[in-house]
């Protein structure tokens, strides 16, 4: 969630600044001059991202599309852009200036800088020896109030755009009204590391991991929020120092002494930054720090904070540090200057990665150092229960698995992390295909709490037939009164025939479209107003199938005797087949009757409904939608599900790079492509 | 005179408040044994239901646990239940009705597993949807009887027959339905007595009663089996909207199926 405030927040802007002028190299208009070097420079070099992210919803991680930016950096293709955008991702795409996509791995993601670098994985262009464009950094310590300055992205995923500002502030921060939470991603918060390049650029949700450059066509910082008009970027200098460090090992290592610094309170004599809090059990608690301390001097640095817009350097001082380093560090205490000796421990990350436990219907975390210390807990052992899915085998179990649980033990065994879990699960439910009773112990809050969850696959979704009543296979309008008079007829109540459906039961008997019918069986058809429209079908629906029945219709305005035989109607759309593709992600049904009646489907169509399209999923990245009707794949007709089943399999077997199909929406056909990666279906 | 004639109103009035009371008494122990004799057939079920909207082509799931009340029909364990009570597709589809148009088209869908019935004695059994007809707001739920708990119970569920079901009331009489209230107050049975509102008869007989719990039993006031409570929704007046037809449909939303109606559905789950 945490993720979607740093995107609401570039939505939120984009939307209050959208009256500001905004020029596209698409759009063919004359540049202005000091454009033309960032163009040369940097636009050849943008990336559109496509990823599909998952994150943890009632106890399932929800999978979903989106999109942002990022600039090559490297020959060989790296690309850096924000962890939000390409941090969590299960697939990448990227699309090239010159529209060419290609396929990205995540080399390494940092949350509390928010920069992560992909790879682009040039061996599967059309042409691997094409060269790209690649764009420089340039030194953001050199950025000045004033400056004129670009942002470039895919604003809510268009193509590479353009947008031009001045810099507005050199050292913008999170005012503190707005709740700290606002700029935490993944538990990170950004705003201690990260000072951001204020500027009036506008960026819009999609612009997120696209360069700020300058007018000399180098970056000088990555788009990353903004706050009504005003964007923010984070400084070049941050970034390239984090993307050097992320594409040299894939990870970036960082120092934590275990302290809250936070500015001087008003009226506090000297310098320093004040000591708000320290961490039991931290370097910095071991080292003799106290609170109240005002920290002076940082190893070679003298430090001071007086207001909060100067803490970001200095925890970046302190994150700087190498792992283990032993650091002088000077605190002022009642008036006394002390040397304290600190030695850094390895900064985690304040919380684990979402995962999902299908056989549970949970979403877990390992705990980390920070997530076990909020939780009260002596060490990091056991797995955080994230979110439960209703009437899973958690939430079904007595008592119910709920967000907070610490789950300590499975099967009497005690159980570290979300690793640990699944080793005992898969030893605990080896070789048996009904759900497993395995004894659960947890603990929430001080209570330790035991439950017996049951493991294993959902139970399929119940298939109720719909009870089977008469049908004469016609639909019907009441007779008002004024209609009646208006087609000069002296009977007053009845039903007027609208559709007489091909092959059914009203058709074999000879009704036709226009056809009154007065009588059903002898009996008055009590229908006069617009509300009596159930009336009619009422009538027909309390008599047994297979009944022959008397029709009385006035036809022309003459009087016509028929006799129909009652039918059962054709199968409800819950009861037609249907073929559920769980590698490419959609459902698929056989045409009803209804579809063809409702005007949905034109008559002469033939194909299969798509029923569901999974969030995220291959066929939604295809752009396949609810509603289609999907004639052929492969140029193979799929009249049916069984022969779309057929189909599918075929094409899957094959593993060709992409799949087409050819759709039916309304009076339009189209093509779409769906490129499924294999290895992640394998997988 | 005047006396007389005072001493002879009060003791009129007395006696009118009398028989009243008495007819309460009379109807209220009738409950108590409507509740004692038939109370052990008044079930819980419970059910998850996945709710898919899909608009412009998209879709999104919501999965939630529901529970409603049913009444077993047969020492088989057959159950009836309201329709509406485990899917709300239809309510949705008309609620969004007015926001939809040729280009945005909304589409809901419910899927229903896990289904439950949990007995008068806490006991839970597995259970299968096997019929539903949402033109009368029933659904039919069969027990597990392959189950560990099914097994045991197989032939032997309370049960209310809804067999010489034709008992029928007129408008402004009572009728007594049982229910069962919910995990916060133990599940208790609970029982309600009914001002008949209404008596529609077409398109179909109908029951029109005040506020009540749907897929419940039903009985007139001397304590024959009168059908099953169910809703009637009037989607055309959620589509339209406006508090006055919202009102309406208020007034009209709980209804009583007759007994034979709802056996003549029943029948459908065996073949």
């Amino acid at each position: 969630m945490q993720r979607l405030w740093a995107i609401g927040l570039a939505v939120l802007m984009g939307l209050a600044g959208c009256g500001q002028s905004s020029r596209s190299t698409e759009a063919g208009e004359p540049l202005g001059k000091e454009l033309d070097p960032a163009i040369a420079a940097v636009y050849p070099a943008l990336v559109r991202i496509w990823v599909v992210m998952a994150m943890p919803q009632e106890g399932r991680m929800q999978k979903f599309q989106a999109a942002g930016s990022g600039a090559i950096i490297s020959a060989d293709g790296y690309v850096v852009t924000n962890h939000h955008v390409a941090g969590d991702a299960t697939d990448i795409r990227c699309d090239l200036p010159d529209g060419e996509r290609i396929e990205a791995d995540l080399v390494g993601t940092d949350p509390l800088a928010d920069i992560a670098v992909i790879k682009l994985r040039l061996n599967s262009r059309r042409d691997p020896n094409k060269q790209l464009s690649v764009a420089h950094f340039g030194d953001s310590n050199q950025v000045r109030v004033g400056d004129t300055v670009f942002a470039m992205g895919s604003p809510a995923a268009l193509s590479q755009s353009v947008t031009k500002g001045i810099v507005s502030n050199t050292r913008l921060i999170l005012p503190v009204i707005l709740p700290e939470e606002m700029m935490r991603i993944d538990g990170e918060p950004v705003g201690s590391l990260v000072r951001w390049i204020g500027h009036d650029a506008i960026i819009y949700g999609g612009n997120s991991g696209g360069p700020l450059v300058n007018t000399h066509g180098e970056m000088v910082g990555i788009n990353e929020i903004g706050l009504a008009t005003m964007s923010g970027a984070i400084p070049s200098n941050l970034v390239k120092e984090v993307a050097q460090d992320l594409m040299a090992r894939g990870t970036v290592q960082r120092s934590w002494i275990g302290i809250e610094p936070q500015p001087r309170l008003r009226g506090t004599a000297g310098k320093g930054v004040l000591v708000g809090g320290v961490l039991k059990g931290s370097p910095a608690a071991s080292a003799g720090m106290r609170v109240g301390d005002f920290i002076t001097r940082y190893g070679e640095s003298d430090v001071d904070a007086e207001i909060a817009e100067e803490l970001p350097p200095f925890n970046r001082l302190v994150l700087s540090t190498p792992v283990g380093a032993t650091v002088p560090v000077h605190v002022q205490r009642d008036g006394r200057d002390i040397e304290l000796k600190i030695t850094t421990a390895a900064r985690t990350p304040m919380q684990g990665k979402d995962v999902e436990l299908k056989s549970w219907g949970i979403t877990v975390r390992d705990l980390t150092r920070m997530s076990a210390m909020e939780k009260k807990r002596p060490d990091e052992r056991g797995v955080l229960v994230f979110g439960v899915r209703p009437g899973g085998p958690s939430g079904d179990a007595k008592p119910a698995l709920q967000g907070g649980d610490v789950i300590v033990k499975v099967g009497e065994r005690a159980v570290k992390d979300v690793q640990s879990v699944r080793q005992v699960v898969r030893e605990l439910v080896a070789g048996k295909k009904a759900r497993t009773a395995v004894l659960v112990e947890f603990e929430r809050e001080k209570e330790k709490m035991l439950t017996v969850v049951e493991l294993g696959d959902d139970p399929d979704a119940d298939k109720p037939a719909e009870a089977r009543k008469a049908d004469l296979g016609i639909k019907t309008q009441v007779l008002t009164r004024p209609l009646a008079q208006a087609m000069h007829l002296e009977a007053r109540k009845g039903v007027r025939v609208t559709v007489v459906i091909a092959g059914r039961a009203g058709q074999k008997a000879g009704l036709k479209a226009g056809d009154v019918i007065m009588k059903f069986d002898g009996s008055e058809i009590a229908a006069s107003e617009p509300t009596d429209l159930e009336v009619f079908p009422e009538m027909i629906r309390r008599y047994p199938i297979g009944k022959e029945v008397s029709l009385e219709v006035i036809r022309e305005g003459k009087p016509v005797m028929l006799t129909a035989k009652l039918e059962a109607p054709p199968p409800p759309v819950a009861d037609l087949k249907r073929y559920e593709d769980k590698d490419l992600e959609f459902t698929a049904r056989d045409l009803a009757t209804e579809d063809r009646i409702s005007g949905d489907v034109e008559d002469d169509v033939r194909g299969v409904m798509i029923e569901k399209v999974e969030n995220g999923g291959w066929a939604q990245l295809a752009t396949l939608r609810v509603g289609d009707v999907l004639i052929s794949v492969d140029g193979k007709p799929t009249p049916d599900t069984a022969m779309l089943q057929k189909t599918v399999e075929e094409a899957k077997k094959a593993r060709g790079r992409q799949i087409v199909l050819f759709v039916s929406r309304g009076i339009h056909t189209q093509f779409l492509e769906l490129e499924p990666n294999w290895e992640m279906i394998h997988d | 005179m005047k006396s007389k004639a005072i001493l002879n109103l009060m003791a009129a009035v007395l006696l009118i408040w009398a028989g009243a009371a008495h007819g309460d008494d009379v109807t209220a122990r009738m409950a108590r044994e409507l509740v004692r004799k038939h109370g052990n057939a008044v079930v819980t079920v419970s059910a998850v239901t996945k709710t898919k909207m899909s608009v412009l082509g998209q879709s999104q799931d919501q999965e939630q646990k529901v529970e409603t009340v049913g009444t077993v029909i047969d020492p088989s364990g057959l159950t009836v239940i309201a329709y509406s009570s485990i899917d709300s597709s239809a309510v949705m589809a008309a609620m969004m009705k007015p926001m939809q148009n040729d280009q945005m088209k909304m589409d809901f869908k419910t899927e229903v597993s896990g289904v439950k019935l949990r007995l008068a004695d806490g006991t839970e059994v597995p259970a299968k949807l096997k019929l539903k007809d949402p033109d009368l707001d029933l659904a039919f739920v069969v027990p597990d009887d392959a189950s560990e708990e099914g097994k045991k119970l197989a032939g032997k569920y309370a049960s209310i027959s809804l067999d010489g079901g034709a008992a029928t009331v007129e408008q402004a009489e009572n009728v007594i339905t049982l229910g069962r209230l919910g995990a916060a107050m133990d599940r208790q049975v609970s029982v309600s007595m009914e001002r008949v509102v209404a008596v529609v008869s077409k398109p179909r007989l109908l029951f029109v009663v005040s506020m009540t719990e749907a897929g419940a039993p039903a009985f007139t006031a001397d304590g024959k089996l009168l059908g099953i409570t169910a809703m009637r929704i009037d989607t055309a007046a959620l589509t339209s909207g406006g508090i006055t037809a919202s009102m309406k449909m208020l007034q009209s939303m709980f209804v009583v199926l007759p007994a034979k109606d709802v056996a003549e559905v029943a029948k459908q789950v065996a073949k």
